[in-house]
């Protein structure tokens, strides 16, 4: 594997995993749970 | 700008663009909140909204852009995270319905108030728009007719997206995110204009001519092209570009990997391609004198990176191209490097630049390897694949410390990048560039 896809497979996890926990902790402030 | 630099700017760029309107509405005075599914929702909502417009860049061939990133990597990206952005834009409304199920009727779009006809329509249309992408060749569309669709069903959502966001206009009425969101539309739609006009009349104002067209082996064609009274561009050996012999406004350029020595004097270059398809099969009636659009030049192979290393290239086909390009560059320089060419063909008879490599061999310190599928009577090369074997066998010494271009079909990169695993190469050291990016 070349870094460049090594880099795009850590672009895409990165993008995904902070995209769920931005979610879910927005979910969570609007909602008074933290 | 050191490429390390520029990628880490990107990659901030991109992320800024889209978790910013989240982290802000985070941050500064916000409405009142309301349940924890409905939030989480409309958190998806606003991420995916993001998501959806800057899907435009990574397919975009914006230079500054591709100088950094490799073009297949920018496609795959565009790919995974447009699946992705799908899931979340559904999951959306699924929040809303399991928080609520009395908002299950705004799925009525005869009844439905227009920021709902608008969601439902907009989610339909990226629904179709993933599915044309992924089952392009089982519903058998063409690529172009494809691309049509592609950008028009991309429109829709977006548009439709944007629609709703503002007629909800909840976290909406917050004049700062008003500000961001007609932003980032602003953005998005320079893009678009870019893509979709600038760029087209750039090709039309510098059109290149037809020079000579060469029969090689394995039903391909060696195209020749000079600009036409204009100073047309440098390449790098190894890269390509997108040419069309159609107005650019139609948009059924396709990529082809440069085979000329980089380094020539005159500003005549070349690509060898082969007979795979609709347009491929047309090369060969291409008459001296005919007009050419070229889109270009693209791709991160270079052999001015890695003064002092021996080079591998390992290539199936016509996959051979760049580094044909590369082969000739280094003849050029009179180059010393220890090079091997590992080269995966059917057969004998269908080695493309067959030939030439022998008289190359000759010039350059190179060892080309030629691994057959059905190879003829009598042969005492290697057969079948280029496999870890294989590549034991004739890679240099120092092979952990060369660097390597690979260019072929995904099966090949795939079953590649296993053997590099296997041979503990560093993937710094690793270069590929592969077929059907789109």
């Amino acid at each position: 594997m070349d870094s460049q896809h090594v880099l795009k497979r850590m672009f895409v996890i990165t993008t995904v995993v902070l995209c769920l926990v931005l979610a879910l902790l927005f979910g969570a402030i609007q909602a008074g749970l933290i | 700008m050191k490429k390390r630099i520029q990628t880490i700017l990107w990659l901030a760029f991109y992320f800024l663009m889209v978790f910013l309107p989240l982290v802000l509405l985070m941050i500064f005075p916000r409405p009142e909140g309301r349940e924890f599914l409905r939030e989480v929702s409309v958190a998806l909502g606003f991420l995916a909204m993001a998501l959806l417009g800057l899907q435009t860049i990574p397919t975009s061939r914006l230079k500054f852009f591709t100088r950094v990133f490799p073009m297949d990597t920018l496609y795959k990206i565009h790919h995974n995270l447009s699946i992705f952005t799908l899931l979340i834009t559904i999951a959306h409304p699924i929040l809303l319905f399991i928080n609520n199920p009395k908002t299950l009727q705004l799925l009525n779009i005869i009844v439905a108030p227009w920021r709902a006809k608008a969601a439902v329509v907009s989610i339909a249309a990226m629904l179709i728009l993933v599915a044309t992408s992924i089952w392009r060749e089982a519903m058998k569309i063409k690529y172009d007719i494809w691309r049509w669709i592609h950008d028009a069903l991309s429109f829709v959502a977006i548009g439709l997206a944007i629609f709703h966001m503002f007629k909800v206009n909840y976290y909406m009425s917050l004049t700062y995110q008003k500000v961001i969101w007609l932003t980032l539309t602003g953005i998005w739609l320079l893009i678009i204009l870019y893509i979709r006009v600038i760029r087209p009349i750039r090709m039309i104002k510098r059109p290149y001519k037809v020079v000579n067209l060469i029969e090689e082996r394995g039903q391909c064609w060696s195209l020749y092209l000079k600009p036409d009274e204009h100073e047309g561009f440098d390449f790098a050996a190894g890269q390509f570009a997108w040419i069309t012999t159609e107005s650019p406004f139609i948009f059924r350029e396709n990529p082809f990997s440069f085979t000329t020595n980089s380094d020539h004097d005159d500003d005549t270059f070349g690509f060898t391609i082969k007979e795979l398809g609709d347009f491929t099969n047309t090369i060969k009636n291409l008459q001296p004198g005919q007009t050419i659009y070229v889109d270009g030049p693209y791709g991160n192979f270079s052999l001015d990176d890695h003064e002092n290393r021996s080079l591998v290239f390992i290539a199936g086909g016509i996959g051979s191209a760049p580094v044909m390009s590369m082969l000739r560059t280094l003849v050029d320089r009179n180059s010393q490097k220890e090079l091997v060419f590992f080269y995966g063909n059917p057969t004998w008879e269908t080695v493309i630049f067959r030939e030439e490599l022998e008289e190359i061999g000759k010039k350059l310190n190179l060892k080309t390897v030629n691994v057959l599928e059905k190879p003829p009577e009598g042969w005492e090369g290697e057969l079948g694949f280029i496999t870890i074997d294989v590549m034991r066998r004739h890679l240099p010494q120092d092979y952990d410390e060369s660097i390597f271009f690979i260019c072929g079909p995904l099966p090949m990169v795939k079953a590649l990048n296993r053997c590099f695993k296997d041979l503990d190469i560093s993937p710094k050291h690793v270069f590929i560039e592969q077929y059907e990016m789109a």
